[in-house]
């Protein structure tokens, strides 16, 4: 039995606690909340720090339910200590936060996963798949547009929690980090990026281009309106020199409908965020160690690039020798 | 009183449209359709039953004629118009360089001659709406602004750098860059531009990203690459989304279609049909009134200017390999 703490902000550690307690192989020993919001529904003990949590628990496993560079702190503390890590990309916002984890995970025995939730979607997954078989020829464009980043309702409080701490373009960069992830996944690594981020009293937009190293190119449009939940809106469109793959929110979402409402036809623990859960307990249950001690690098590096472009507003070209 | 009009060139895929309708309107004679190559032509007068005639022919007979040549033509043809003091609707761009275009704004402006743009989407009932919203506040401040014009990879001549000027920054930047300016008022001040040969073995690129500021701030993105497959059951699309600090609208030009599935046909089996609105008719007729002495043609040839230097500008960005200011 793994035993499992988590970090973040209340909703996204409820709905993972909601997981892991579907789970035989793995219980939850405690949560650390950052922020001074109550997490007392949950039915573990709260601890103001990870470094009190780790102290006062055997802990097999530290899942930090957001992006990691949002956690730096505690980030650090479990590969101190040595403890596997699973967090949602980026884990780092800068170059150093970056180099500082990178040699330190290389150092300990500890390991981080930081795949977005989206590559143990199913609908990602058949998009890979047909991707890989063919079904599009070579990647033209790839195009990425969402008002909502994660499904179901509550992301705005996620949005709401990490802009507490951080500023817009953080906070961007963390929604865009997700949509990176899945492209590198898809199409390969990403060579240049260019990008421009806003805000405003309710809106808060970037927008990226991508060149993938193949020479391929994608988009990446997010709004994220601070004032209200409007429905998870996404439109994804991969077109290639062979046709075109797309879908919409509606795609996504219309198996199961009360009235105009969409529900979830999957069980919590099969969902996208179950499976990453599921496959975070795998591989602390294994005997080995996973064959990289950060998996996935790239995504991460590349979210920097978007930070940097943003401050600098130019494109930012990543060597090929850090990919 | 009819208006004699004409089609001047058949090069141009929206000749064939252009001829249906205006051989439908009441108002107008569909004197005939001129062209180098009399093939083409005279499929076209055939479909429509008009005359097929020279340029010279064409001019002396026409108030106003719709040139659908190559962008590369558009020079000689305008002046013809000119020389003939014809009305002139010219389809986009404007010209295959911004010295070009600007060059033909000015002799156009030095004559009396009625000019415009073909640019259809200005009446698009989804762009006025839009419009309307944004000038009564509804969108609040702008903050920023998304587009996308794909299309089908046209071939032809749209594939020669020298006759089209490019590829699809050429052909596709126009129609939502003017509609973006004409609903804000703003214009575009800066461009990165990602371009590449990606979907077909051309000279000319077919992908064409274009990263934009405008006046007021506003970040503009458009994504107007060649990627519509050519099995799509639609040719392309025309949408806009407005981000405000009030509220986000989105308008799509051609969101009201339905579907038909084939059982018969050996070619295409699934068909998107358009059902709204024609905004072509609009422009048509709206071209005819300004002949008639009413309002001038919607988008003006100072308006196809300050495109061309979007595009121009799109260009450099490609070559330099960062974001550049938009000279006008």
């Amino acid at each position: 039995m793994s035993r499992i703490v988590m970090v973040g902000e209340r909703a996204a550690v409820q709905a993972h606690a909601e997981r892991y307690k579907r789970f035989d192989e793995a219980t939850v020993c405690g949560a650390v909340e950052p922020t001074d919001k109550s997490l007392d529904e949950l039915d573990t003990p709260v601890y103001d720090s990870l470094a009190h949590a780790l102290r006062d628990n055997n802990v097999d496993g530290v899942d930090i339910c957001g992006p990691g560079a949002a956690y730096d702190d505690s980030l650090n503390a479990a590969l101190d200590a040595g403890i596997p890590i699973r967090c949602d990309p980026p884990f780092a916002l800068n170059e150093a936060q970056f180099d500082r984890l990178v040699s330190g995970a290389s150092n300990e025995k500890g390991w981080l996963m930081a795949d977005s939730p989206h590559r143990f979607s199913r609908l990602y997954s058949r998009l890979r798949s047909d991707v890989e078989t063919g079904a599009i020829g070579t990647i033209g464009v790839a195009r990425i547009k969402r008002t909502a980043p994660f499904g179901g309702p509550g992301w705005n409080t996620s949005y709401d929690g990490v802009m507490a701490d951080t500023d817009y373009v953080e906070v961007l960069c963390s929604v865009l980090a997700h949509d990176i992830d899945v492209l590198d996944w898809t199409f390969g690594a990403v060579r240049r990026v260019f990008v421009r981020a806003r805000s405003s009293e309710r809106y808060d937009h970037a927008h990226a281009v991508l060149t993938f190293q193949d020479g391929g190119r994608a988009t990446i449009e997010t709004t994220w309106s601070k004032e209200c939940t409007p429905s998870p809106r996404v439109n994804v469109e991969y077109s290639g020199n062979h046709g075109r793959l797309d879908f919409n929110e509606r795609d996504a979402t219309s198996a199961l409908q009360e009235n105009s409402k969409s529900l979830n036809v999957d069980r919590p623990e099969d969902d996208c965020r179950g499976r990453v859960l599921r496959e975070f307990v795998t591989q602390i249950q294994d005997s080995e160690k996973p064959p990289s001690n950060i998996t996935p690098i790239n995504p991460s590096r590349v979210t920097i690039a978007v930070r940097q472009s943003i401050d600098e507003e130019l494109p930012i070209t990543i060597s090929e020798d850090s990919l | 009183m009819t208006v004699p009009i004409g089609i001047c060139s058949t090069a141009h895929v929206n000749a064939g449209v252009y001829a249906a309708l205006l051989s439908k309107l009441p108002e107008v004679d569909l004197v005939g359709i001129s062209d180098q190559t009399t093939d083409q032509a005279r499929k076209r007068a055939n479909a429509v039953g008009t005359s097929i005639m020279s340029h010279r022919e064409l001019m002396q007979v026409a108030e106003g004629v719709i040139i659908c040549s190559t962008t590369a033509a558009h020079d000689k043809l305008i002046d013809l118009a000119l020389q003939h003091n014809v009305a002139i609707l010219l389809e986009k761009p404007i010209a295959t360089s911004l010295a070009e275009a600007k060059s033909i704004q000015n002799r156009c402006d030095e004559s009396d001659v009625v000019t415009g743009m073909a640019m259809p989407l200005r009446y698009s009932h989804p762009m006025r709406q839009l419009k309307e919203r944004y000038e009564a506040g509804s969108v609040g401040e702008l903050v920023a602004v998304s587009g996308v014009n794909r299309g089908r990879m046209p071939g032809g001549w749209f594939v020669n750098p020298g006759l089209a000027g490019g590829g699809a920054v050429a052909d596709h930047t126009d129609h939502i860059v003017d509609i973006v300016r004409w609903i804000t008022g703003e214009e575009v001040r800066e461009v990165y531009a990602e371009t590449d040969t990606r979907f077909y073995d051309l000279p000319v690129e077919d992908v064409n990203l274009l990263s934009m500021t405008l006046s007021n701030g506003a970040s503009f993105f458009l994504d107007g690459s060649w990627s519509t497959p050519q099995k799509n059951s639609f040719w392309g699309d025309g949408r806009v989304e407005l981000v405000g600090t009030k509220s986000t609208f989105s308008a799509d030009c051609f969101g009201d279609r339905y579907t038909h599935v084939k059982d018969t046909a050996q070619g295409m089996h699934n068909e998107s049909i358009y059902w709204g609105a024609d905004p072509n008719n609009a422009l048509l007729r709206d071209f005819v009134m300004s002949i008639q002495g009413g309002s001038a043609p919607a988008t003006t040839l100072e308006d196809a200017v300050r495109t061309a230097a979007v595009i121009d500008a799109a260009y450099e960005s490609v070559e330099q390999g960062k974001p550049v200011k938009v000279t006008y």
